[in-house]
């Protein structure tokens, strides 16, 4: 439940490409940086949880009980882990699927090619939690002043890792930053997966890819074998249970050990906890609002490849926030509907011959970093009404 | 039957010394008692003793396993009850149980007999399926004690087992400790009571700012505070702890 806010902005960027993809033809380019764009947001997302402790959460039950069995660290590492992908995967994964089925559509590629391509970006989700839960890992205290230093180095660079790829939605940054970024876990997961639902050739720069991208997985998987051999939990910020009220305090037992091994036991009584205990509810709400945010920063504007897409969806035209060419109040403001039809034509007319512009520019490696698919020339007014007033008032918006 | 051997122990919490260089011999099927202040380091120590920590320097060896070298094997032969047990609310009593005695390598077919049998001797049957996080503090005590025993450790490390319990529970407990010590297990009993030290414990440690103070039967330890043959042991603390009551050492 705690990896909900992946769940939803998978769900957005999923059906913001469906619809998309409906109306307007995909080019390879503006495909593979807008998932490479939408994948690092998970990235982010995934390496914030895992420096406020929850890549890798402890609770003081763990330190009592776990931790003083003779279950090796690394065997609760891995189920600790594999319960948070597991729950990832389950739900993030069919939406992708989705996603990837229709590219394969639009592509005239097969259906194993978009079953590939989840898989793909299935690695890449894995990849994400297991980066989280080194970070945890890297946290604890009982370093020497050596490993500290290579602690420090390595936060540092799973900072540059998940933070270059958004440097892209910079306007004019240098082209090499979004080569280096063409390296990175998102980048690559991206470039193969499109790659695959678009019938691209499979080339030697093609396996390249895929090769680094489980380079990458198996590197941040020794990371954290290695790490976790030390007494991790060694004054990490564990938690304690707090007064918890529960509305159902008798419940049907399932935890049955019978004829089961350390590991699935461990698996089983995370699944028990998460479903049982308000923390799994805590966590979801926090999703939402977090998801809630990411949508919001999404049609505000910050991510334009996101927005020059989403105007086209009729169920985001009421908010939406177009790029500084359309303001529409969201507070429920009843919009003149030949305003909003006239508006939403202008729109759409732009987007579409901007977008096949933007295609081709995007399609040229040196010009990824450039969002702006929309003619920069002509200038929409803004369109804003309030609930009271009945008159429309037009504005020019800023640019 | 287990010997436990603590030699020149330190932990450095940054430049705070927890602990600082303790030395002590546990004998086999001894009841050895830890004594000291708040803050003077027992849990430190029984938490490393435990593998929750590791000591900055020294080693702990529990008969022939090293708690840092060889950490599964010594935690095998170890059932610890800590200060406040941190139990799983989210799961019932019986789940919990379970769990414990499963990482803890008990059979199957004896774990089910142990836990019902358990739960029968503390009175605590009905609250099967409760949540944990539902019973009152003296049943999480309860709950907490057959969790320690489930796998018949031969070394008891008890935090503090009786803090912050009703009378009742308290009186279950200690008959328990009482029933444990004949069984002839090892146990190392951390706690305030000083009636329960002097009752169970055959040796004492004292213990304040990191550093063993005194250690001995009743007898010794009051020939150590120089109080009179008959004094209490509450006296005898007090007296070793205003003694010795220096500085811990800094780096």
């Amino acid at each position: 439940m705690g990896e909900a806010f992946s769940i939803v902005f998978i769900l957005f960027g999923s059906s913001t490409y469906l619809s998309f993809s409906n109306r307007v033809g995909l080019s390879t380019g503006l495909s593979e940086v807008a998932l490479s764009l939408l994948l690092a947001l998970f990235l982010v997302g995934l390496i914030q949880s895992g420096f406020n402790g929850s890549g890798l959460a402890v609770s003081g039950s763990d330190v009592d009980y776990v931790f003083t069995s003779p279950v090796p660290p690394r065997e609760v590492f891995a189920a600790k882990v594999l319960m948070n992908s597991l729950t990832t995967v389950l739900f993030g994964f069919p939406p992708i699927l989705v996603l990837y089925l229709r590219f394969s559509a639009y592509y005239h590629s097969s259906w194993s090619s978009a079953l590939l391509a989840g898989l793909v970006t299935l690695v890449f989700l894995v990849i994400g939690l297991l980066l989280s839960a080194d970070i945890t890992l890297s946290l604890g205290h009982g370093l020497g002043e050596r490993k500290k230093l290579w602690r420090s180095i390595f936060i540092i660079l799973v900072m540059v890792v998940s933070l270059l790829p958004i440097t892209l939605l910079i306007p004019g940054i240098p082209a090499g930053i979004a080569d280096v970024t063409r390296v990175l876990p998102n980048g690559l997961a991206a470039a193969v997966s499109v790659g695959l639902v678009s019938g691209a050739t499979v080339g030697l720069a093609y396996l390249a890819d895929l090769l680094l991208l489980f380079a990458w997985l198996g590197g941040v998987l020794t990371l954290g074998v290695r790490m976790s051999r030390q007494h991790f939990y060694d004054l990490l910020e564990v938690s304690t249970p707090g007064g918890e009220k529960f509305d159902k305090p008798n419940q049907v037992s399932r935890l049955d050990p019978r004829g089961k091994s350390v590991s699935s036991i461990v698996r089983l009584k995370e699944k028990i906890m998460m479903s049982r205990t308000r923390e799994a509810r805590a966590q979801f709400i926090s999703a939402v609002f977090l998801s809630g945010f990411m949508i919001i920063y999404a049609l505000s504007g910050s991510f334009p490849i996101i927005t020059d897409l989403v105007p086209l969806h009729p169920l985001h035209n009421r908010i939406l926030r177009v790029r500084n060419r359309l303001q529409v109040d969201r507070e429920g403001t009843a919009l003149d509907p030949e305003v909003v039809t006239y508006q939403h034509a202008e729109i759409r007319e732009r987007s579409v011959s901007g977008s096949r512009r933007a295609l081709a520019v995007l399609s040229r490696p040196g010009n990824r970093c450039r969002g702006r698919s929309i003619d920069s020339g002509r200038i929409v007014p803004a369109l804003a009404l309030t609930r009271r007033d009945t008159s429309t008032s037009r504005r020019t918006g800023d640019r | 039957m287990v010997e436990i051997s603590i030699e020149n122990l330190t932990k450095h919490y940054g430049t705070l010394v927890a602990l600082d260089n303790v030395s002590l011999k546990i004998g086999s099927g001894e009841i050895f008692g830890l004594l000291g202040p708040n803050g003077a380091g027992k849990s430190t120590l029984l938490k490393i003793l435990v593998g929750i920590l590791r000591p900055t320097s020294g080693t702990i060896r529990l008969g022939e396993y090293d708690i840092v070298a060889d950490p599964e094997k010594a935690k095998k032969l170890i059932g610890y009850l800590p200060e406040n047990p941190s139990l799983y609310t989210g799961l019932t009593t019986l789940e919990f149980l379970q769990f414990v005695g499963k990482i803890r390598g008990v059979a199957d077919d004896l774990l089910d007999r142990e836990i019902s049998d358990s739960l029968k001797s503390f009175g605590l049957e009905e609250k099967r399926n409760s949540l944990v996080g539902s019973l009152s503090k003296g049943m999480k005590q309860k709950v907490a004690l057959i969790a320690t025993n489930l796998h018949s450790p031969q070394v008891l490390v008890l935090d503090e087992p009786l803090t912050a319990l009703d009378p009742k529970t308290r009186v279950s407990v200690k008959d328990w400790i009482g029933s444990q010590t004949r069984r002839g297990v090892t146990t190392i009993l951390s706690t305030h009571d000083l009636d329960v030290a002097q009752t169970h414990a055959g040796r004492i440690a004292i213990i304040d700012h990191g550093k063993i103070v005194a250690v001995g039967d009743i007898d010794g330890l009051r020939r150590m505070a120089n109080t009179k043959s008959d004094a209490g042991l509450e006296d005898v603390f007090l007296r070793l702890t205003e003694e010795k009551g220096e500085e811990p050492a800094r780096h």
